[in-house]
């Protein structure tokens, strides 16, 4: 019994390493995260959520219903599934990213406070385990677009408060290196 | 020394060729001043192989001597090898001064936690104490490995190959030592022969990956990340948890059909 102990021990440290040697996420030089996650919210698929439920408007659906053949409602039932799922996958992208600039954010500040990061850990965990929930509920034939849209607009919120976050440090090292070169001119050790 | 048998003695012999070209390697790329600990801890396994030989070739493969000095070198290579395990982690996360304050406490509590279950499962018997320790050892050393990987994976931080390669070979090292130490030794203690070759053969492995990651001298030495203040990190991150937290709890209102429509 202890040697199986031992060996599922020994399994499941083989698969964790291979799962973390598994290809990097990025690779720079500098080996820090990559600054790219940066990149601009407005380009993010939360924004386009309007023009999602534009298009899958409820209104729209019961007329179809109403008028259209039951083989065509069935098509378009298909196709909003179709295009929720694709949706929520582009969500966990965007979500994705965001946690990269968190990570950007814990990395390049000198202390770092344990009870966050488990929180986020934890919460990062939830996420993608009701991500995949949402994800079967949609396979299933449920379709709640008024429920994504709120997270839609928790995503944007999100990349537009650390798109702010990314401005300031940006600023900071603008300044940082504003002040290194002033002190070389003039002669001075910074250090 | 017939007692190993012909094809043991040939591993033995390929090992020790190889460890030694290694620290050469080592010495000609001038890697060992990036890596004094993992030198170090190659230059202990070529002298343990070479105060092992003398020992068997003096008193005999099943000896007292020789038993006594084979499991005296160990304790000192498995020192160095935890060195070798914490310059690792140096390289990997050390210049992100805050990440590593909290990582290096996690590693050595995830080592210890490793190191107890592997005590307590290994079912203490007096007649295999120093298996039963170099078990646990083994296993700890690979929890920090996996968990330093993890780490990195999550902040996203890039890990050169030469340093992916030294913790791939560090790592498997120790699961195929634990192994050898739960299964070979335990089960089929009489094939004394196919342990000494397994374990041999899984260093000699683990070698050549590290000669293939020592090829090249190891890349410079990258300047210290400019931080940002800390004030950024305590203003933003507990926001941004409150946010994901929002996050999870609207993914919980897709299974409420009845949820007001917004």
């Amino acid at each position: 019994m202890s040697v199986l102990f031992i060996l599922a021990g020994v399994i499941t440290l083989l698969v964790l390493l291979f799962w973390a040697l598994r290809g990097p996420r990025r690779d720079n030089e500098a080996g820090a995260p990559g600054l790219e996650s940066s990149e601009d919210p407005s380009r993010q698929h939360a924004t386009y959520f309007g023009v999602i439920r534009q298009a899958m408007s409820q209104e729209d659906f019961e007329f179809l219903a109403a008028r259209g053949p039951g083989r065509l409602v069935r098509r378009a039932h298909k196709e909003r599934q179709r295009i929720a799922m694709l949706y929520l996958a582009n969500l966990r992208a965007d979500f994705q990213r965001l946690l990269r600039l968190a990570a950007v954010i814990a990395v390049l500040s000198p202390e770092i406070a344990a009870s966050h990061e488990f929180e986020r850990l934890r919460l990062t965990i939830r996420f993608f385990w009701r991500y995949q929930t949402v994800l079967f509920g949609l396979y299933a034939g449920l379709l709640l677009l008024p429920q994504l849209g709120g997270l839609s607009q928790m995503v944007s919120e999100l990349a537009f408060r650390m798109e702010s976050a990314m401005k300031e440090l940006g600023e900071r090292a603008a300044v940082a290196a504003e002040l290194a070169s002033t002190l070389n001119r003039r002669g001075l050790d910074a250090t | 020394m017939n007692d190993l048998g012909l094809f043991t003695q040939s591993v033995w012999a390929v090992t020790a060729v190889v460890q030694a070209l290694l620290l050469c390697l080592l010495l000609a790329r001038k890697n060992v001043s990036s890596y004094p600990a993992f030198s170090a801890y190659i230059f202990m396994t070529l002298a343990q192989s070479g105060l092992l030989f003398m020992a068997i070739k003096g008193w005999g493969f099943s000896s007292t001597v020789a038993w006594r000095v084979g499991w005296a070198t160990q304790c000192v290579v498995l020192g160095a090898r935890a060195f070798a395990v914490a310059e690792l982690c140096r390289h990997v996360l050390g210049r992100f001064l805050g990440v590593w304050t909290s990582a290096r406490w996690i590693l050595l509590g995830s080592g210890t936690a490793v190191l107890l279950y592997a005590l307590i499962a290994a079912s203490h018997q007096w007649r295999l104490v120093l298996n039963t320790a170099e078990l646990g050892l083994e296993l700890a050393t690979a929890a920090v490995i996996v968990m330093l990987l993890l780490f990195a994976r999550y902040y996203d931080v890039a890990v050169d190959p030469q340093l992916r390669l030294l913790a791939l070979g560090l790592c498997l090292y120790s699961c195929a030592s634990a192994l050898n130490d739960a299964v070979l030794e335990r089960w089929l203690d009489r094939y004394v022969t196919l342990w000494n070759v397994f374990g041999m053969a899984a260093f000699l492995a683990c070698l050549l990956l590290w000669s293939w990651a020592f090829r090249k001298p190891a890349p410079q030495t990258v300047a210290a990340p400019l931080f940002s203040s800390g004030s950024v990190y305590l203003n933003i991150i507990p926001e941004m948890n409150s946010r994901l937290r929002s996050l999870n709890e609207q993914l919980i209102e897709f299974w409420r059909p009845e949820a007001p429509r917004t």
